[in-house]
Order: C-alpha cells, then sequence, then structure tokens
C-alpha cells in the first residue's frame, strides 16, 4: 500500500473504531489492516477509546423483576452434558450387605447397630472436617485443591451448590498432557474412588468442569485428581497431581 | 461465586452455572441496560434487548475469549450491536429522546463496598470527565455516532451540516478523548 493511502486510512481509523464509516470506507480500512501493523497498533488505541464510552452512557436500572425472568428463561431451556460419563463403582453397597447378613443373625443385631451408629458418626466429623465454615456472604461451598509434588504449581478449587447436589471443579497452572493421556476427578468416600469426570488443560493450564456425579457431592469426604490414559479409567491408576485431604 | 473475578464466572456459565449467571447479572445488568436505554429511548425495549444479552452470554460463554476482550467490554459491544440493531430493524431512527452524555457526579461511598467497585466508579468518572471536556459539537456528533449507531453522512443528514464538518468533529474528539483518557 502506498503512502498516500496509509495516511488517508489513519486518518479513518478513529470513525472506524466508532463504527462510524461507510461501508466503503469501512471495507477499505478492512482490507488495510490486514497488511499493516501499525494501524492494528493504532486501532487497538481507539477501539479501547470507543469502548470506554459506555462508562459515560445516563445511568438507568431495569426492573429488578428482569433478573427473574432471566433465570426463568434460561431453566427452561435445555442444557446440554458437560461431559461424558465415565463408568462407576456403585458406593457403599458392600458396606451394606455386610450389615444386612449381621442383623439377619440375632446375637449380632446390637453390634450391627452400633456400627451403623459409628458410620454415620464418622461421615458428619469427615464431612465437617473436609468442608470448612462456608463463607458468610455465599452458601456455596469451597473446597481448595493443592498441588502435589507431580505439580507443585497447580492449584484447584471445587464449588459445591447450595443444594449440595452440583458442582464444578476449577484447576490452574496444570501442565498440558499428552494426546493419549487426560486427568481424571476422583470422588472419595469410605476408601472408594468414583470418577467425577475426565479432562484435558489447554497451555495455559487452566480449565473448569462441570463435575459428573450420581451421588450428591456434598456426601464425598475428600478429592483427588490423577493423570490417565486418555478417555479415564476405572480407578485411579496414574500419578496424583491435585487432591483435598482431610 | 461472589467472590470469583468475570472471566471465572464465564467459565462456569459456559457450564451451565445458573448461580454464575446470575451473579454475573447482579454485577452488570444495570451497564448493560443504560447502554440499551440510551440507544433506544424506551423501557420495555432496552428490558427485551438486556435479556437477549444475558440470554446471549447463557448460550456462547463457551466462546468467549479473555485475550481478545474484557467481559465487560464484551458484554457492552453485544448489548450496543443489539440495540443498534433493533433501531435499524424497526426502521426507527428516532431524535424524539435527547442523547445527551452522563455527567461526572460525586457517588455514594456505598456503592463501592468491593475493591473492583471502588475501580470502576473511578473509571466511570474518569471517562465522563473527558467527554465532559469536549466541546459541545464534539459531544453531539459523538453520541449520533456512539448511542445510534450513524455514520459520518447520516450525521451530517441528521445535523444539516456540511460531511467534511462532521468527519472532522468526529476525528478531533477522538484524538482529544484519547489524549484525555491518557494523561488522566
Amino acid at each position: 500500500m502506498r503512502d498516500a493511502d496509509h495516511e488517508t486510512i489513519v486518518e479513518f481509523i478513529p470513525a472506524y473504531a466508532l463504527g462510524a464509516l461507510d461501508p466503503e470506507e469501512a471495507g477499505a480500512v478492512r482490507q488495510h489492516l490486514a497488511t499493516c501493523s501499525g494501524c492494528q497498533d493504532e486501532l487497538a488505541v481507539y477501539a479501547a477509546v470507543a469502548d470506554s464510552l459506555v462508562l459515560a452512557a445516563p445511568d438507568a436500572s431495569p426492573s429488578p423483576s428482569l433478573k427473574d425472568r432471566l433465570m426463568a428463561e434460561v431453566q427452561a431451556r435445555p442444557t446440554p452434558d458437560a461431559a461424558a460419563r465415565v463408568p462407576r463403582a456403585s458406593l457403599g453397597q458392600p458396606i451394606w450387605a455386610l450389615l444386612q447378613g449381621l442383623a439377619a443373625w440375632p446375637r449380632w443385631r446390637p453390634v450391627a447397630a452400633i456400627v451403623i451408629l459409628a458410620l454415620v458418626a464418622s461421615n458428619l466429623l469427615l464431612w465437617r472436617q473436609a468442608n470448612p465454615t462456608p463463607d458468610q456472604s455465599s452458601s456455596w461451598r469451597r473446597i481448595t485443591l493443592t498441588g502435589t509434588e507431580e505439580a507443585p504449581e497447580a492449584t484447584g478449587v471445587i464449588y459445591i451448590s447450595e443444594d449440595g447436589q452440583k458442582g464444578t471443579l476449577i484447576v490452574d497452572r496444570l501442565p498440558q498432557l499428552g494426546a493419549d493421556q487426560q486427568y481424571q476427578l476422583w470422588l472419595i468416600l469410605d476408601g472408594q474412588r468414583t470418577s467425577g469426570g475426565v479432562f484435558s488443560v489447554p497451555g495455559d493450564g487452566y480449565f473448569s468442569l462441570r463435575i459428573q456425579s450420581d451421588r450428591p457431592l456434598r456426601d464425598f469426604v475428600a478429592f483427588g485428581i490423577t493423570i490417565e490414559p486418555a478417555g479415564g479409567s476405572p480407578g485411579p491408576t496414574g500419578a496424583r497431581v491435585l487432591e483435598h485431604n482431610l | 461465586v461472589p467472590q470469583l473475578n468475570d472471566s471465572e464466572l464465564i467459565d462456569l456459565i459456559a457450564h451451565h452455572n445458573e448461580a454464575a449467571l446470575g451473579e454475573l447479572y447482579d454485577r452488570y445488568n444495570r451497564l448493560v441496560f443504560s447502554i440499551a436505554f440510551a440507544v433506544v429511548g424506551e423501557h420495555g425495549a432496552a428490558e427485551e434487548i438486556t435479556l437477549d444479552v444475558f440470554i446471549r452470554i447463557w448460550q456462547k460463554a463457551g466462546t468467549y475469549r479473555a485475550e481478545k476482550a474484557r467481559v465487560t467490554t464484551w458484554l457492552t459491544r453485544i448489548a450496543r450491536n443489539r440495540a443498534i440493531d433493533t433501531l435499524r430493524r424497526e426502521e426507527v431512527r428516532p431524535l424524539k429522546h435527547s442523547i445527551g452524555w452522563a455527567h461526572v457526579s460525586p457517588e455514594p461511598a456505598s456503592d463501592h463496598n468491593t475493591e473492583s467497585a471502588a475501580h470502576n466508579a473511578m473509571e466511570r468518572q474518569r471517562v465522563r470527565a473527558a467527554v465532559g471536556a469536549l466541546p459541545d459539537e464534539q459531544q453531539e456528533v459523538l453520541s449520533l455516532a456512539y448511542f445510534r449507531g450513524y455514520t459520518h453522512r447520516e450525521i451530517a443528514s441528521a445535523l444539516d451540516l456540511p460531511l467534511g464538518t462532521v468527519k472532522g468533529r468526529i476525528r478531533g474528539a477522538m484524538h482529544r478523548l484519547r489524549s484525555l483518557l491518557e494523561e488522566s
């Protein structure tokens, strides 16, 4: 592009950033921008100026009921599953089968009752230890995951919804894996590990995942993330990179 | 959720987290509504645009790229484009309501209950002061371009001014704003 054209285009850039050029002029600017890094920089500056103008719009507020309409609209829309589910072992069934067997024999019934009471009490204690006092401003539970020696810089957090049913995992600074491996989240209760989802992270190691679980997330007492073959495993097989332990 | 930054909220929304959408709405419904109302000048239409914007965020949060724009920039660009599209679609380009710029005014401290809210309030005052420092004729053409989506030619026609005059005022306004915002 000749210098004279460049000078003309530079003059157009402020109006281009505002969207005030006629279509022909805007087309000429777009064409020039594709090859001129100086004009791209100039446009970035004026685009920021144009974007800031929203702050000078006179203040106005919608009706308070508009939020209710928004939430009703989104609840009425289908929500596709975020990640494929992974087959998992059933939870707690072996323990209950054992207790039912014990209770079938009259002389062992008192023992079964004591074991049940002890399990309930220990689960309550574990749950309290695993979940520090919730923040006063939010009824969501926040569980922090810390990096292991395998990924000392990695951090993670799990948010569990107010009703304890749903949750989201957010990780940061996890190393990017090769195509043959993925990370897998494990939900832990009574020593059993159930998959909460399989995921990969981009180059910056930041990713969020809606946790998959048939059981309410509030029931689990510990969480871990391991490196597994792509697609995930029925149980953890690889190195643990993030964990939340009692 | 209230402790998360805007990008983290968008990540949660991309995974269909309704609480995160509610939080984003609480933070920015007034900003989105203000730009929509400034463009269309009608409360009901501005509410429909605000609703559209947040539903679009719900549907498209997965396409957000933090390296391209801040969340507020993304939201307000969508809101402004939607509002201007509404005007064009209905072929209503009213000059019925005045489209002046907001003035700088002291804001109650109670509005700034977080560091981020206080920062946003300062930024708002900075931009309003810069726009307020422009000559009236530059503020007028700038408002027609920004709030109406008018081109140079349309502004010249609306104000019955020579095209070259309008181009000069728009360019002058943007140059001056750039300097004022860089200085402050």
